[in-house]
């Protein structure tokens, strides 16, 4: 009993310094870089090896290495094969196995399972039942594991299900049995405990040496008496000494574990200290978090303050969306509206353009067509100047020809024989008849001279004509009438000269039976053609000759005879006179003739 | 029976002047015939004392023409001023027919070669106390 209890005690001592000291030098440099995951799973390894040193496997002797298995795709086995290099279990090398499933778990002393891989522990115990394995479990129900590890908050609670264990041949330390945190105070109450022991062990040795003192007495006093007894005494003396050395062996140890336990009060104030200083860490980082708790509920604030304006912006926005919407439709429709302008104005423009350029060319063509209605004008009033001076000059000679043929004639005209006499009337005839024919182209070469056309009545022209040709009329015996006669615009002297030109032609180209007559008329027409302008159309009606359709052209040309002087005087240039005087006022002349029956000679002036 | 001094033809055409000497000559009752070929020439007669009373001008003439001999006609002071008749070639422009009538020295308009009728009836207007025989044979006949 006592070497088991000593036994134990050493083991216990042992595994505590291993786990205060990996707890520490682990907590030391890691503490503040691993987060707390990382310090249980260092705790996990370590518990799980502690079990294993305070647990006592039946068939312990037969293995030369402790094994450990561990179920499922756990973590925790990196962690265990970490510290099985620095461990030993039993003064054993530790090995490390994966199992992945139940059914493969054999020749191990240690399995490990934790219950997130949601492996079935009543069927793990079924199979692992009577192999001698010891099942360290974690999170699962108490009464169906042997050991379970509990994660209470930073750290493990563990339970143990004595009878299990026992059932499976174990031998639990009851250190492992009673403390279920490995907390300071237990191991110190436990050191305090064993000490008492250590006294009370070592009492009873003072009794016992007091007691083998008198039985020493006892034999001196009777040597002779038992020589049995020395052989048993001498016995009893080894075993004293034996125990007397293993007291001794004890009381060092104790002392060793007195140091142990000093220096391990040492590690746990430092320990305390770090932990402290952890604490006051942890505090002004839970400072810092509340601060910062205080502010992000600041920016929340901040944040919900700027969600309401977000929205608020977000409706105004909606608002100007929709008033952009509207905008737009109307830019839009301005943008048409604007396009279908510029395409109007682009075509009025190009019509416009057009126009322009049409207008510009029929400027130029009007301009042209001025420049040579100049021209002609010009030329035919060269041409006029022309014939005027022409005939002037030509007058002048003509008439000293036909004033001394007259002297002569008068003077030496009786001393002439019959041709001279002869010769001298022809030359005094032709000499008048170029005298006529001059005078009639001057005169012709002064028509439509004149602009200032006045009112002129055309019944005082008639009345004026009439008396004019009062001699040829009564001659003849013709008869001469007019009918709605007009006042007109123009020039009298051309309109008497237009209408005796017409009149007395009536009068001369007459059959020599027939009695001349001839009727003057007048109507208003509208001429359709040029823009519905109102004329006068005189028309001149006589019972002559006619004239042959294939002459009814030449006859109003200058000089144009149609019969021989002696058949019908005059110069030939009446017709052409006319012609002239009515396109000068801006009518037209044309005839209407049947030959043997008479002609209509028509005339119009513009009113 | 009176006779008229001196008549004066104007006129730059030979034929014309020696035509019209002859016709006035005919009626024998004009002492002198001068003739002058353009209208400085006539002046230059106007000068000396062979006045003429009776003067046949034409117009157009080379050097002096008739209308600017009468300008200076005008500036001339006579006592017994003569009788302008003037000769034409032919008829007068409107313009020309106003700026005659505007003389008043001007009295008649004739054509260029005279007739002894035309001469005889300007004696028997303009000068009563000439009278000729040819002239009253020529009425005789005429009547």
């Amino acid at each position: 009993m006592m070497f088991d209890t000593l036994n134990i005690k050493n083991h216990i001592v042992s595994v505590l310094v291993v786990t205060f000291m990996l707890v520490f030098s682990y907590g030391d440099i890691y503490a503040q870089e691993l987060g707390n995951e990382e310090v249980k799973r260092l705790q996990r390894a370590i518990f799980t090896f502690n079990f294993a040193q305070q647990i006592a496997w039946p068939n312990a002797e037969d293995q030369e290495t402790f094994k450990i298995g561990v179920l499922g795709p756990d973590r925790t086995i990196l962690d265990l094969k970490a510290l099985a290099l620095k461990r030993k279990i039993n003064n054993k090398p530790v090995e490390i196995l994966r199992f992945q499933s139940v059914k493969a778990v054999k020749d191990i002393q240690l399995l490990y399972v934790n219950q997130k891989y949601n492996y079935s522990i009543d069927y793990i115990l079924s199979k692992i039942t009577g192999k001698n394995i010891l099942l360290v479990s974690e999170d699962y129900n108490f009464n169906s594991s042997m050991i379970n590890m509990v994660n209470v908050g930073d750290s493990f609670e563990y339970e143990i299900n004595v009878d299990r264990i026992q059932k499976e041949g174990f031998v639990i330390a009851p250190t492992l049995r009673r403390a279920a945190i490995t907390s300071s105070e237990k191991w110190k109450q436990l050191y305090r405990k064993t000490e008492r022991t250590l006294q009370v062990v070592q009492e009873e040795s003072k009794e016992q040496q007091s007691v083998i003192k008198h039985r020493e007495q006892q034999i001196q006093n009777q040597n002779t008496q038992i020589t049995d007894q020395l052989e048993q005494i001498g016995d009893q003396r080894q075993e004293i000494g034996k125990q007397n050395r293993r007291i001794e062996s004890l009381f060092t140890e104790s002392q060793l574990q007195q140091k142990k336990y000093e220096e391990k009060v040492l590690i746990e104030q430092e320990l305390e200290k770090n932990i402290q200083e952890q604490v006051t860490y942890i505090q002004n980082q839970q400072i810092k978090i509340d601060s910062s708790n205080l502010e992000i509920e600041k920016q929340y604030e901040v944040l919900e303050n700027q969600k309401s304006q977000i929205e608020n912006q977000k409706l105004t926005l909606e608002k100007q969306s929709t008033e952009l919407n509207k905008q737009k439709k109307i830019n839009i429709l301005l943008i048409c509206l604007v396009a279908l302008f510029l395409l109007v104005s682009f075509m009025v423009y190009r019509s416009y353009l057009a126009k322009k350029r049409f207008n510009k060319e029929l400027q130029e063509k009007n301009l042209a067509i001025y420049e040579q209605s100049l021209e002609l004008e010009s030329k035919n009033k060269e041409l006029e100047q022309f014939a005027y001076i022409a005939s002037h000059d030509l007058q002048e000679p003509l008439n000293t020809i036909s004033s001394f043929i007259g002297l002569i004639s008068e003077d030496y005209g009786d001393s002439f024989d019959e041709v001279g006499k002869e010769s001298l009337n022809f030359i005094q005839d032709a000499s008048e008849r170029m005298k006529r024919l001059i005078n009639a182209l001057l005169q012709y070469s002064r028509l439509g001279r004149r602009s200032d056309y006045e009112k002129v009545d055309v019944n005082e022209v008639f009345k004026e004509l009439t008396s004019d040709l009062k001699t040829r009329i009564e001659e003849t015996g013709a008869s001469i009438t007019a009918a709605n006669l007009p006042v007109v615009l123009g020039s009298e002297i051309e309109i008497r000269l237009l209408l005796q030109n017409l009149v007395s032609n009536g009068i001369k180209f007459r059959a020599k039976t027939t009695v001349p007559e001839v009727h003057i008329n007048c109507i208003k027409v509208t001429d359709l053609s040029e823009e519905n302008r109102d004329y006068w159309k005189f028309s001149v009606t006589d019972n002559g000759i006619g004239i042959p359709k294939e002459h009814q052209d030449r006859i109003f040309a200058i000089f144009q005879r149609l019969h021989s002087r002696d058949e019908y005087q005059g110069t030939g240039i009446g017709l052409a006179h006319c012609k002239k005087i009515v396109e000068s006022h801006g009518g037209k002349i044309w005839l209407n003739s049947e030959v043997g029956k008479g002609s209509t000679f028509y005339f119009t002036i513009p009113i | 029976m009176g006779k008229i001094k001196h008549v004066l033809l104007v006129d730059d055409s030979d034929a014309t002047n020696f035509f019209n000497k002859t016709i006035l000559k005919k009626t024998e009752c004009i002492e002198e015939v001068l003739v002058a070929k353009n209208g400085n020439e006539a002046l230059e007669i106007l000068k000396t004392a062979r006045q003429p009373e009776l003067i046949f001008l034409d117009i157009n003439m080379p050097v002096m023409n008739g209308w600017e001999f009468i300008e200076e006609y005008q500036k001339i002071h006579f006592d017994n001023p003569p009788v302008i008749i003037l000769m034409l070639g032919a008829e007068l422009s409107t313009e020309e027919k106003k700026k005659a009538d505007s003389i008043p020295e001007i009295k008649e308009f004739r054509e260029k070669m005279l007739s002894k009728k035309i001469v005889c009836g300007i004696l028997q207007k303009y000068f009563k106390d000439v009278t000729s025989n040819k002239c009253t044979e020529n009425l005789k006949l005429v009547v």
